[in-house]
């Protein structure tokens, strides 16, 4: 990839704009210098195209897509500027706070610690930085590029945060992709010792189980993360439709939709491929109901 | 349980659990905070998004990370909680509310109909006549100095208001024959008050424009075609018929018209009128003195008319906020625009969440993409680049690069926006259509109520 610099060098003018535009808002913490902005935009621009060689017009809209304000913010920030540091905390910390109590689910313990090491960090780094003044600085806000809002960058670093310690520290819980084999083999097992007489209700839910995955891997990946967004993330539909950029009833629709197809590519390969008849896949989904029990109603009037 | 519910049922209760889905190859690496927040803000690329979302249908740690991101947005933490139904929920119901609901309305706009707008005595144009000519008078003159009817002389107002635009609409209520009755009386109150200033100017020497009609809120309501015309053709010459003698030393000479005090600062322009913003000319017409009689008025009257119908088929100005005219009502839905302080750059914004941009006064206009399809209701411009705009259901959009790109700002309230003033692309203060007052300093990431 071409020099940050030599990139940026046919868009002056374009910079000229956004850095107007970024002294705007900068004024009030001080104002930023031009030479700081620039070269935030040279370190954003070699982070997005790292990989690869743009063209003029991929830099332009790129240039034209950054949040330009949050930008000239943080690099301020970044350069320990006091005023910015007071803008900063004035306009984001409560919003930290209460991101990280969300995150938490109201643990307020958590929620403080969590927003505690994350504040901590991004004003310990930049102030030691500029105490220390040898050697290049290292922020926390050199990774954050202006491709969102900086507000959103926070919370998505405490959210990554805060998943991580909770995977860290359920490692021996079914987290893991080693305990699926388990789980699958804990039905299998639990279902011989099932109050049903029936001596195939294991290989019914196992043939239940292994269609209901073929058909999930062969959704489209978007109906497939809408799934996993309703039913395993228990996220509402208007945060559904806010990660997907759709809104909530658009959502509604296709999950209908994709649990209409669901039920039929796996019904369709009970019964072409493992050849069960319309009892048996009656039958299979009796098991399933006994073996994962799912009150839809409850689930959702707390949802929806 | 119904038979066609166990599959749904059972389905349901192994999408729960974790086993049964597909998992990504260790292999592919997650990608980092920064792009969760791109992609959280929809700020990647079509390409990038697509192979963000194949990761992440198959990982189960991204999907994670996003519904811990999705959970703190603001908008959605801040969503009121699900109200909690009255005591009598069943009242609430909206399955036989709804229908109910319907025939009172329908039989409200029946009775109406038939007992207020069936004929009866003088014509409908003799009647506003009579009323206009019971009108309380002009304001006094050196109030309406203030206000200027043409954009260019707005500046100074907007200068001294400190660079804040004012759009002007009213929510988009459905109006009973009879509140709209009560408006046409108002509006030809204030028609009469216009037409007596713009016979001033033009003693004077100044031609205002056709604006001076009143102010233009509201939706157009159908209205029997006879009716129609016989009004159509009094407000005509309401407002080319003089009220009194000019008012001596009122307006200055090259003044632009000015109908009354707190002219508004935005423009409320007809679907199908020319949005062209005219200038009032200097042209002056002989002076009349006001016909009396009613053979000579309405001699004078036809004169005025040529020139009246001439004059409304321009821009109408909305002249002060919240009153609408009548003949407004009868035209197709008002859309608002909202200007920025330097007059050339105006934003038009329609139904179904239409949004343009003009930044030549109006005379070309480009369409901007829309995040919404709901009904604005009142815009501010703080400058060119920024502006904000509220309308139904709590819609708030803020635009800082001049309307390239349009963000949903999360409102306090859900209910309608009737009022938004902004001073910059932080600081704005909302009225409610519940009537209350919300601020914000923080571009709504926070609000105050009042």
């Amino acid at each position: 990839m071409p020099g940050a610099e030599k990139l940026l060098e046919a868009h002056a003018s374009r910079i000229d704009k956004l850095f107007q535009r970024a002294l705007a808002s900068a004024s009030a913490f001080g104002g930023i210098s031009r030479t700081q902005f620039v070269n935030a935009l040279q370190r954003s621009v070699t982070s997005r195209f790292r990989d690869s060689t743009p063209t003029r017009a991929d830099v332009a809209t790129y240039l034209d897509s950054l949040y330009v304000e949050d930008l000239a913010l943080a690099s301020a920030c970044r350069e320990a500027s006091e005023s910015a540091w007071e803008h900063f905390v004035s306009r984001f910390r409560s919003d930290l706070y209460s991101a990280a109590r969300a995150i938490c689910r109201h643990d307020e313990a958590a929620a403080r610690e969590l927003a505690d090491s994350l504040y901590g960090e991004l004003f310990g780094a930049g102030r030691s930085g500029s105490e220390q003044g040898t050697g290049e600085r290292r922020s926390l806000f050199d990774y954050f590029h202006g491709r969102s809002k900086l507000s959103t960058w926070l919370r998505a670093i405490l959210s990554q945060r805060h998943v991580d310690t909770i995977r860290a520290s359920k490692r021996t819980e079914s987290l893991d992709d080693e305990q699926t084999e388990q789980e699958v083999s804990a039905i299998r097992a639990s279902a011989s010792g099932g109050s049903e007489s029936d001596p195939d209700r294991a290989r019914y839910l196992s043939l239940l189980q292994l269609a209901l995955t073929a058909a999930l891997g062969a959704l489209p990946p978007r109906d497939r993360l809408r799934l996993a967004y309703y039913y395993v993330q228990e996220l509402t539909l208007a945060q559904i439709g806010r990660l997907l950029g759709e809104h909530e009833a658009t959502a509604s629709r296709h999950l209908d939709r994709t649990r209409r197809e669901l039920r039929k590519q796996v019904e369709r390969a009970l019964r072409a491929e493992k050849q069960l008849s319309d009892a048996q896949i009656r039958l299979c989904y009796e098991y399933a109901m006994e073996e994962w029990p799912f009150d839809l109603t409850r689930a959702l009037s707390e949802r929806d | 349980m119904a038979d066609e519910q166990k599959p749904d049922k059972a389905m349901a209760g192994m999408l729960k659990h974790k086993s049964v889905w597909p998992l990504a190859s260790t292999g592919e690496v997650c990608p980092d905070a920064a792009t969760l927040a791109a992609y959280f803000d929809r700020s990647l690329t079509a390409a990038e998004i697509s192979q963000c979302e194949l990761h992440f249908s198959a990982c189960l740690r991204c999907q994670e990370q996003l519904a811990a991101l999705a959970r703190s947005e603001p908008a959605l933490v801040a969503t009121p909680a699900v109200e909690k139904k009255p005591m009598i929920s069943w009242l609430w119901d909206w399955r036989w509310m709804a229908p109910v609901g319907a025939a009172v309305v329908a039989l409200v706009f029946f009775v109406s109909y038939k007992t207020i707008y069936v004929p009866s005595g003088p014509p409908r144009g003799e009647e506003l006549m009579a009323k206009r000519k019971t009108a309380t008078p002009v304001p006094a003159a050196a109030e309406q100095q203030k206000s200027a009817v043409s954009i260019p002389g707005r500046s100074e107002t907007a200068a001294d208001a400190g660079a804040e635009t004012k759009s002007l609409s009213v929510p988009r209520k459905e109006k009973t024959r009879s509140e709209l009755d009560e408006l046409q009386r108002k509006n030809v109150a204030v028609a009469s008050e216009s037409a007596r200033v713009a016979q001033t100017l033009k003693d004077k020497g100044v031609r205002s424009t056709a604006g001076a009609s009143g102010s233009v809120t509201g939706r157009a309501m159908p209205k029997p075609a006879e009716e129609e015309k016989q009004f159509a053709a009094a407000e005509n010459r309401v407002i080319a018929q003089p009220m009194a003698p000019a008012v001596s030393g009122a307006i200055p000479p090259g003044a632009q018209a000015a109908p009354a005090q707190g002219a508004a600062e935005g423009i409320l322009g007809a679907q199908k009128q020319d949005r062209a913003i005219t200038v009032a000319d200097t042209k002056a017409p002989a002076a009349t003195a006001p016909p009396e009689g009613k053979a000579q008025e309405q001699a004078a009257l036809k004169k005025e008319s040529a020139a009246g119908r001439q004059d409304a088929a321009g821009a109408r100005f909305a002249l002060e906020a919240g009153r609408p005219s009548a003949s407004k009502l009868r035209t197709a839905p008002v859309e608002l625009i909202v200007m920025a302080p330097n007059s050339k750059v105006l934003w038009r914004f329609g139904s179904a969440g239409r949004i343009e941009h003009s930044r030549d006064a109006g005379k070309t206009w480009e369409t901007q993409i829309s995040p919404v399809q709901e009904s604005f209701l009142s815009g501010s411009a703080p400058s060119e680049s920024i502006c904000w705009v509220g309308g139904s259901n709590g819609v708030l959009l803020r635009t800082t690069d001049g309307g390239e790109n349009w963000e949903r700002i999360p409102a306090p309230t859900k209910g309608d926006i009737i009022s938004v003033k902004a001073s910059d692309q932080l600081n704005v203060t909302l009225i409610g259509a519940d009537g209350r007052t919300y601020e914000t300093r923080d571009a709504g990431a926070h609000w105050r109520a009042r």
